[in-house]
Protein backbone atom coordinates (compact mmCIF):
# COMPACT_ATOMS: atom_id res chain seq x y z
CA UNK A 1 0.00 0.00 0.00
CA UNK A 2 2.61 2.23 0.72
CA UNK A 3 4.64 1.87 -2.28
CA UNK A 4 0.88 2.48 -3.70
CA UNK A 5 0.49 6.31 -2.20
CA UNK A 6 3.96 6.79 -3.29
CA UNK A 7 3.78 6.36 -7.00
CA UNK A 8 0.52 7.97 -6.89
CA UNK A 9 2.07 11.16 -5.19
CA UNK A 10 5.65 10.98 -8.14
CA UNK A 11 2.18 10.36 -10.87
CA UNK A 12 0.72 13.93 -9.20
CA UNK A 13 4.12 15.30 -9.33
CA UNK A 14 4.55 14.75 -12.57
CA UNK A 15 1.77 17.12 -13.91
CA UNK A 16 3.14 20.21 -11.84
CA UNK A 17 5.55 21.24 -14.44
CA UNK A 18 2.99 20.36 -17.50
CA UNK A 19 1.68 23.21 -19.69
CA UNK A 20 -2.21 23.88 -18.57
CA UNK A 21 -2.77 22.51 -22.33
CA UNK A 22 -1.20 19.31 -21.27
CA UNK A 23 -3.20 18.98 -18.67
CA UNK A 24 -6.31 19.62 -21.05
CA UNK A 25 -5.24 16.57 -22.90
CA UNK A 26 -4.49 14.34 -19.19
CA UNK A 27 -8.28 15.62 -18.74
CA UNK A 28 -9.13 14.19 -21.74
CA UNK A 29 -7.47 11.07 -20.83
CA UNK A 30 -9.27 10.67 -18.16
CA UNK A 31 -6.42 11.51 -15.65
CA UNK A 32 -7.43 12.39 -12.47
CA UNK A 33 -4.56 14.20 -11.14
CA UNK A 34 -4.48 16.24 -14.57
CA UNK A 35 -7.46 17.56 -13.06
CA UNK A 36 -6.36 17.96 -8.96
CA UNK A 37 -3.59 19.60 -10.90
CA UNK A 38 -5.48 22.37 -13.03
CA UNK A 39 -7.65 22.77 -9.67
CA UNK A 40 -4.63 23.78 -7.99
CA UNK A 41 -3.64 25.96 -10.25
CA UNK A 42 -6.69 27.85 -11.18
CA UNK A 43 -8.95 27.78 -8.46
CA UNK A 44 -7.69 31.65 -7.04
CA UNK A 45 -7.96 33.14 -10.34
CA UNK A 46 -11.02 31.30 -11.44
CA UNK A 47 -12.51 32.73 -8.27
CA UNK A 48 -11.40 35.96 -8.34
CA UNK A 49 -13.06 36.35 -11.99
CA UNK A 50 -16.53 34.78 -10.48
CA UNK A 51 -16.38 37.18 -7.58
CA UNK A 52 -15.73 40.36 -9.35
CA UNK A 53 -19.09 39.05 -11.43
CA UNK A 54 -21.30 38.02 -9.29
CA UNK A 55 -20.39 39.82 -6.11
CA UNK A 56 -20.52 37.02 -4.26
CA UNK A 57 -17.80 34.76 -2.86
CA UNK A 58 -19.80 31.63 -1.81
CA UNK A 59 -21.63 31.85 -5.32
CA UNK A 60 -18.44 32.40 -6.93
CA UNK A 61 -17.08 29.08 -5.53
CA UNK A 62 -20.32 27.26 -6.57
CA UNK A 63 -19.42 28.86 -10.28
CA UNK A 64 -15.95 27.57 -10.05
CA UNK A 65 -16.79 24.26 -8.90
CA UNK A 66 -19.47 23.69 -11.58
CA UNK A 67 -16.61 25.09 -13.99
CA UNK A 68 -14.36 22.40 -13.24
CA UNK A 69 -16.53 19.69 -13.87
CA UNK A 70 -17.43 21.53 -17.10
CA UNK A 71 -13.68 21.34 -17.71
CA UNK A 72 -13.87 17.27 -16.99
CA UNK A 73 -17.31 16.35 -18.64
CA UNK A 74 -17.05 18.70 -21.60
CA UNK A 75 -13.19 18.55 -22.29
CA UNK A 76 -13.72 17.13 -25.70
CA UNK A 77 -14.79 20.08 -27.20
CA UNK A 78 -11.50 21.66 -26.15
CA UNK A 79 -10.02 22.93 -29.38
CA UNK A 80 -6.31 22.70 -29.45
CA UNK A 81 -6.35 25.75 -31.49
CA UNK A 82 -7.67 27.29 -28.45
CA UNK A 83 -5.65 29.12 -25.11
CA UNK A 84 -6.36 26.74 -22.51
CA UNK A 85 -7.08 29.37 -20.73
CA UNK A 86 -9.20 31.28 -22.54
CA UNK A 87 -11.18 28.34 -22.77
CA UNK A 88 -11.54 27.84 -19.09
CA UNK A 89 -11.79 31.56 -18.58
CA UNK A 90 -15.23 31.61 -20.93
CA UNK A 91 -17.23 28.34 -18.82
CA UNK A 92 -16.23 30.55 -16.05
CA UNK A 93 -17.77 33.93 -17.22
CA UNK A 94 -20.55 32.34 -19.28
CA UNK A 95 -21.63 30.68 -15.95
CA UNK A 96 -21.22 33.68 -13.94
CA UNK A 97 -23.41 35.44 -16.23
CA UNK A 98 -26.07 33.04 -16.72
CA UNK A 99 -26.32 33.11 -13.33
CA UNK A 100 -26.63 37.00 -12.98
CA UNK A 101 -29.37 36.26 -15.07
CA UNK A 102 -31.65 35.22 -12.78
CA UNK A 103 -33.61 37.57 -11.48
CA UNK A 104 -33.99 36.48 -7.88
CA UNK A 105 -30.07 36.71 -7.39
CA UNK A 106 -30.41 40.46 -8.93
CA UNK A 107 -32.39 41.42 -6.14
CA UNK A 108 -31.01 39.34 -3.54
CA UNK A 109 -27.53 40.42 -3.95
CA UNK A 110 -28.11 44.34 -5.07
CA UNK A 111 -30.53 45.57 -2.55
CA UNK A 112 -28.72 44.98 0.84
CA UNK A 113 -25.69 45.88 -1.07
CA UNK A 114 -27.00 49.43 -1.63
CA UNK A 115 -28.60 49.72 1.51
CA UNK A 116 -25.19 49.19 2.76
CA UNK A 117 -23.40 51.56 1.17
CA UNK A 118 -25.36 54.24 1.65
CA UNK A 119 -24.89 53.89 5.33
CA UNK A 120 -21.15 53.83 4.70
CA UNK A 121 -21.00 56.64 2.73
CA UNK A 122 -23.81 58.94 4.69
CA UNK A 123 -21.96 57.83 7.90
CA UNK A 124 -18.07 58.83 6.61
CA UNK A 125 -18.89 61.87 4.52
CA UNK A 126 -15.14 62.70 4.83
CA UNK A 127 -13.59 59.68 3.04
CA UNK A 128 -12.31 59.95 -0.43
CA UNK A 129 -12.08 57.61 -3.55
CA UNK A 130 -8.35 57.33 -2.47
CA UNK A 131 -9.09 55.86 1.28
CA UNK A 132 -12.05 53.63 0.40
CA UNK A 133 -10.57 49.48 0.88
CA UNK A 134 -10.84 46.86 -1.08
CA UNK A 135 -14.04 45.58 -0.11
CA UNK A 136 -15.59 49.01 -0.70
CA UNK A 137 -14.70 49.64 -3.87
CA UNK A 138 -16.35 46.08 -4.94
CA UNK A 139 -19.32 47.14 -2.73
CA UNK A 140 -19.25 50.00 -4.86
CA UNK A 141 -18.33 48.10 -8.22
CA UNK A 142 -21.06 46.04 -7.59
CA UNK A 143 -24.19 48.50 -7.16
CA UNK A 144 -22.67 50.04 -10.15
CA UNK A 145 -22.12 47.31 -12.74
CA UNK A 146 -25.88 46.79 -12.29
CA UNK A 147 -26.41 49.36 -15.01
CA UNK A 148 -24.27 47.69 -17.35
CA UNK A 149 -25.12 45.19 -19.88
CA UNK A 150 -23.82 41.89 -19.54
CA UNK A 151 -21.29 42.28 -21.92
CA UNK A 152 -20.37 45.37 -21.07
CA UNK A 153 -19.72 43.79 -17.15
CA UNK A 154 -17.40 41.56 -18.42
CA UNK A 155 -15.39 43.25 -21.16
CA UNK A 156 -14.91 45.54 -18.20
CA UNK A 157 -13.58 42.93 -15.75
CA UNK A 158 -11.58 40.99 -18.09
CA UNK A 159 -9.87 44.04 -19.82
CA UNK A 160 -9.57 46.58 -16.85
CA UNK A 161 -9.27 44.35 -13.62
CA UNK A 162 -8.40 41.13 -14.82
CA UNK A 163 -5.92 43.19 -16.90
CA UNK A 164 -6.32 40.49 -20.10
CA UNK A 165 -5.37 41.99 -23.71
CA UNK A 166 -8.50 42.58 -25.94
CA UNK A 167 -7.52 40.07 -28.40
CA UNK A 168 -7.86 37.18 -25.50
CA UNK A 169 -11.01 39.15 -24.26
CA UNK A 170 -12.73 38.68 -27.62
CA UNK A 171 -12.38 35.35 -27.71
CA UNK A 172 -13.47 34.69 -24.16
CA UNK A 173 -16.09 36.56 -24.89
CA UNK A 174 -16.99 35.69 -28.36
CA UNK A 175 -16.55 38.99 -30.75
CA UNK A 176 -14.31 41.01 -32.44
CA UNK A 177 -11.91 43.25 -30.71
CA UNK A 178 -13.47 46.11 -32.37
CA UNK A 179 -16.57 44.93 -30.48
CA UNK A 180 -14.73 44.54 -27.23
CA UNK A 181 -13.52 48.46 -27.91
CA UNK A 182 -16.41 49.74 -27.96
CA UNK A 183 -18.20 47.47 -24.65
CA UNK A 184 -15.01 48.90 -22.97
CA UNK A 185 -15.53 52.36 -24.32
CA UNK A 186 -19.34 52.24 -23.18
CA UNK A 187 -18.64 50.59 -19.87
CA UNK A 188 -16.39 53.40 -19.39
CA UNK A 189 -18.72 55.94 -19.56
CA UNK A 190 -21.63 53.98 -17.85
CA UNK A 191 -19.51 53.58 -14.32
CA UNK A 192 -18.38 57.05 -14.87
CA UNK A 193 -21.59 58.55 -14.92
CA UNK A 194 -23.33 55.76 -12.43
CA UNK A 195 -20.23 56.59 -10.18
CA UNK A 196 -21.08 60.36 -10.38
CA UNK A 197 -24.51 60.04 -10.00
CA UNK A 198 -24.81 58.16 -6.99
CA UNK A 199 -22.03 59.00 -4.85
CA UNK A 200 -21.94 63.03 -5.30
CA UNK A 201 -20.13 62.81 -1.82
CA UNK A 202 -17.37 61.20 -3.99
CA UNK A 203 -18.36 63.29 -7.15
CA UNK A 204 -17.94 66.66 -5.83
CA UNK A 205 -14.23 66.04 -3.97
CA UNK A 206 -13.20 65.46 -7.49
CA UNK A 207 -15.23 67.50 -10.19
CA UNK A 208 -13.30 70.07 -7.05
CA UNK A 209 -9.99 68.68 -7.81
CA UNK A 210 -10.61 68.76 -11.61
CA UNK A 211 -11.33 72.29 -11.20
CA UNK A 212 -7.80 73.59 -9.50
CA UNK B 1 9.07 56.87 -12.26
CA UNK B 2 7.67 60.57 -11.77
CA UNK B 3 4.43 61.58 -11.42
CA UNK B 4 2.70 61.87 -14.82
CA UNK B 5 0.21 64.03 -15.80
CA UNK B 6 -3.23 62.26 -15.28
CA UNK B 7 -5.50 64.52 -16.96
CA UNK B 8 -3.31 63.50 -20.22
CA UNK B 9 -3.08 60.27 -19.15
CA UNK B 10 -6.59 59.27 -18.82
CA UNK B 11 -7.92 61.64 -21.85
CA UNK B 12 -8.13 58.13 -24.37
CA UNK B 13 -10.31 56.38 -21.96
CA UNK B 14 -13.17 58.86 -23.10
CA UNK B 15 -12.26 59.94 -26.09
CA UNK B 16 -13.73 57.06 -28.22
CA UNK B 17 -13.56 53.34 -28.90
CA UNK B 18 -10.49 53.19 -30.74
CA UNK B 19 -8.34 55.14 -29.17
CA UNK B 20 -4.69 53.79 -27.82
CA UNK B 21 -3.89 53.25 -24.76
CA UNK B 22 -0.94 56.25 -24.75
CA UNK B 23 2.81 55.31 -24.06
CA UNK B 24 3.45 54.87 -19.89
CA UNK B 25 -0.14 53.79 -19.46
CA UNK B 26 0.96 50.34 -17.50
CA UNK B 27 3.79 51.90 -15.49
CA UNK B 28 1.64 54.83 -14.64
CA UNK B 29 -1.03 52.42 -13.00
CA UNK B 30 1.34 50.36 -11.60
CA UNK B 31 3.13 53.74 -9.88
CA UNK B 32 -0.15 54.31 -9.01
CA UNK B 33 -0.71 52.28 -6.38
CA UNK B 34 2.36 52.90 -4.34
CA UNK B 35 1.78 56.97 -4.60
CA UNK B 36 -0.65 58.45 -2.59
CA UNK B 37 -0.46 62.22 -4.36
CA UNK B 38 -1.05 60.32 -7.53
CA UNK B 39 -4.21 58.40 -6.49
CA UNK B 40 -6.17 61.71 -5.66
CA UNK B 41 -5.01 63.12 -9.29
CA UNK B 42 -5.73 60.29 -10.80
CA UNK B 43 -9.14 59.74 -9.10
CA UNK B 44 -9.56 63.47 -10.30
CA UNK B 45 -9.22 62.82 -13.49
CA UNK B 46 -11.21 59.65 -13.93
CA UNK B 47 -13.21 58.30 -10.86
CA UNK B 48 -13.50 55.00 -12.64
CA UNK B 49 -9.94 54.28 -12.01
CA UNK B 50 -10.94 53.43 -8.32
CA UNK B 51 -12.70 50.49 -8.97
CA UNK B 52 -9.20 48.80 -10.31
CA UNK B 53 -8.51 48.66 -6.89
CA UNK B 54 -11.62 46.03 -6.85
CA UNK B 55 -10.68 44.02 -3.62
CA UNK B 56 -9.33 40.44 -4.02
CA UNK B 57 -12.11 37.23 -3.51
CA UNK B 58 -9.83 35.98 -0.04
CA UNK B 59 -9.23 33.01 -0.47
CA UNK B 60 -9.53 30.56 2.51
CA UNK B 61 -6.55 28.48 3.36
CA UNK B 62 -7.99 24.61 2.31
CA UNK B 63 -9.86 26.66 -0.78
CA UNK B 64 -8.53 24.40 -3.08
CA UNK B 65 -9.16 21.03 -1.01
CA UNK B 66 -12.20 22.59 -0.46
CA UNK B 67 -12.80 22.89 -4.43
CA UNK B 68 -11.72 19.56 -5.33
CA UNK B 69 -13.76 18.07 -2.89
CA UNK B 70 -16.92 19.81 -4.27
CA UNK B 71 -16.03 18.66 -7.62
CA UNK B 72 -15.27 15.27 -6.35
CA UNK B 73 -18.43 15.00 -5.40
CA UNK B 74 -20.16 16.75 -8.42
CA UNK B 75 -18.78 13.68 -10.32
CA UNK B 76 -19.37 11.42 -8.28
CA UNK B 77 -23.06 12.32 -9.13
CA UNK B 78 -22.21 12.54 -12.37
CA UNK B 79 -21.72 8.66 -11.91
CA UNK B 80 -24.73 7.78 -9.74
CA UNK B 81 -26.57 9.41 -12.26
CA UNK B 82 -25.04 7.28 -15.11
CA UNK B 83 -25.56 3.82 -12.84
CA UNK B 84 -29.64 4.54 -13.14
CA UNK B 85 -31.81 3.03 -10.62
CA UNK B 86 -33.21 0.42 -12.79
CA UNK B 87 -30.24 -1.53 -13.00
CA UNK B 88 -29.33 -2.02 -9.44
CA UNK B 89 -31.02 -4.07 -6.73
CA UNK B 90 -31.72 -2.12 -3.70
CA UNK B 91 -29.66 -4.40 -2.00
CA UNK B 92 -26.84 -3.16 -3.93
CA UNK B 93 -25.95 -0.15 -2.43
CA UNK B 94 -22.59 -0.90 -0.60
CA UNK B 95 -20.49 1.11 1.70
CA UNK B 96 -18.86 2.98 -1.21
CA UNK B 97 -22.25 4.25 -2.58
CA UNK B 98 -23.58 5.56 0.77
CA UNK B 99 -20.15 7.22 1.45
CA UNK B 100 -20.25 8.52 -2.12
CA UNK B 101 -24.24 9.94 -1.45
CA UNK B 102 -23.50 11.34 1.38
CA UNK B 103 -20.58 13.26 -0.17
CA UNK B 104 -22.57 14.24 -2.99
CA UNK B 105 -25.43 15.57 -0.49
CA UNK B 106 -23.08 17.63 1.54
CA UNK B 107 -21.43 19.27 -2.01
CA UNK B 108 -24.85 19.35 -3.83
CA UNK B 109 -27.87 20.51 -1.89
CA UNK B 110 -25.94 24.01 -1.32
CA UNK B 111 -25.07 24.49 -4.04
CA UNK B 112 -28.10 23.61 -5.91
CA UNK B 113 -29.82 26.12 -3.66
CA UNK B 114 -27.92 28.71 -5.13
CA UNK B 115 -26.56 27.44 -8.80
CA UNK B 116 -30.38 26.78 -9.20
CA UNK B 117 -30.19 29.04 -12.08
CA UNK B 118 -26.98 29.17 -13.59
CA UNK B 119 -26.48 27.32 -16.86
CA UNK B 120 -24.97 24.15 -17.02
CA UNK B 121 -25.91 22.60 -13.68
CA UNK B 122 -28.77 24.32 -13.19
CA UNK B 123 -30.39 22.18 -11.10
CA UNK B 124 -33.92 22.43 -9.33
CA UNK B 125 -33.90 21.50 -5.62
CA UNK B 126 -37.34 19.80 -5.19
CA UNK B 127 -37.68 19.04 -2.06
CA UNK B 128 -34.78 18.14 1.44
CA UNK B 129 -37.05 17.26 3.95
CA UNK B 130 -36.76 14.60 6.98
CA UNK B 131 -37.28 11.48 5.94
CA UNK B 132 -40.84 10.36 8.49
CA UNK B 133 -42.72 14.09 7.11
CA UNK B 134 -44.24 13.47 3.93
CA UNK B 135 -43.33 15.67 0.93
CA UNK B 136 -46.67 17.78 1.32
CA UNK B 137 -45.18 19.30 4.40
CA UNK B 138 -41.74 20.20 3.37
CA UNK B 139 -40.21 23.82 3.73
CA UNK B 140 -38.64 24.16 1.39
CA UNK B 141 -41.78 24.75 -1.03
CA UNK B 142 -40.53 28.88 -1.22
CA UNK B 143 -37.06 27.88 -2.60
CA UNK B 144 -39.25 25.15 -5.00
CA UNK B 145 -40.65 28.36 -6.16
CA UNK B 146 -37.69 30.24 -6.86
CA UNK B 147 -35.63 27.53 -8.77
CA UNK B 148 -38.56 26.63 -10.81
CA UNK B 149 -39.60 29.22 -13.53
CA UNK B 150 -41.00 26.84 -15.92
CA UNK B 151 -43.04 24.50 -13.32
CA UNK B 152 -46.08 24.44 -11.56
CA UNK B 153 -45.62 23.10 -8.15
CA UNK B 154 -48.88 22.25 -7.78
CA UNK B 155 -48.81 19.78 -10.39
CA UNK B 156 -45.81 17.82 -8.94
CA UNK B 157 -47.63 15.22 -7.00
CA UNK B 158 -45.52 13.37 -3.77
CA UNK B 159 -44.46 10.51 -5.83
CA UNK B 160 -42.49 12.62 -8.31
CA UNK B 161 -39.11 12.05 -6.52
CA UNK B 162 -39.07 8.80 -8.16
CA UNK B 163 -39.56 9.96 -11.49
CA UNK B 164 -36.52 9.77 -14.23
CA UNK B 165 -38.60 10.69 -17.07
CA UNK B 166 -39.41 14.53 -15.92
CA UNK B 167 -40.95 17.36 -18.07
CA UNK B 168 -37.14 18.75 -18.69
CA UNK B 169 -36.08 16.22 -21.58
CA UNK B 170 -32.26 17.08 -20.28
CA UNK B 171 -32.81 17.03 -16.86
CA UNK B 172 -31.83 14.29 -14.54
CA UNK B 173 -33.48 13.70 -11.00
CA UNK B 174 -30.97 12.51 -8.26
CA UNK B 175 -32.95 11.43 -5.26
CA UNK B 176 -30.80 10.41 -1.88
CA UNK B 177 -33.01 8.63 0.31
CA UNK B 178 -31.08 8.49 3.93
CA UNK B 179 -32.27 7.80 7.45
CA UNK B 180 -32.16 11.41 8.25
CA UNK B 181 -32.59 12.93 4.94
CA UNK B 182 -34.68 12.80 2.19
CA UNK B 183 -33.04 15.23 -1.18
CA UNK B 184 -34.32 15.22 -4.70
CA UNK B 185 -32.64 17.22 -6.94
CA UNK B 186 -32.70 18.31 -10.44
CA UNK B 187 -29.75 18.79 -12.43
CA UNK B 188 -30.06 20.21 -16.22
CA UNK B 189 -26.83 19.65 -17.92
CA UNK B 190 -28.78 20.71 -21.59
CA UNK B 191 -26.98 24.45 -21.44
CA UNK B 192 -23.62 24.48 -23.07
CA UNK B 193 -20.85 26.50 -23.21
Amino acid sequence: MPELVYSERRHRAAWEERTDRDLLEGIRARDEAALDELITRKTGPLLQLAYRIVGDREEARDIVQVAFFRVWEQVERFDSRWSPNTWIYRIVNNLAIDHLRSRQSRERQVEPVRQHLRQVASGRSQRTLESLDGSEVAGIFRELAGELTDRQRSVFILRELEGLSSREVAEIVECRESTVRNHLFNARKVLRRALLERYPEYARRHLGGEER
Amino acid sequence: MSCPSWSRLVAHRFAGADQQEPDGWREALEHLGSCAACREAAYAADPTLVLLRHGDAELDGDEVSRMRAGVDALRRARRVEEHSPEQRSPRGRGADHVRSVRSVRSALVPSAMRLAAAAGLAGVLLSVYPHREPPAATAALPEIQAFAPSASIDSWGSDMAATDDFFLSTATVYHFDEDDLNVVILVDSGLDV
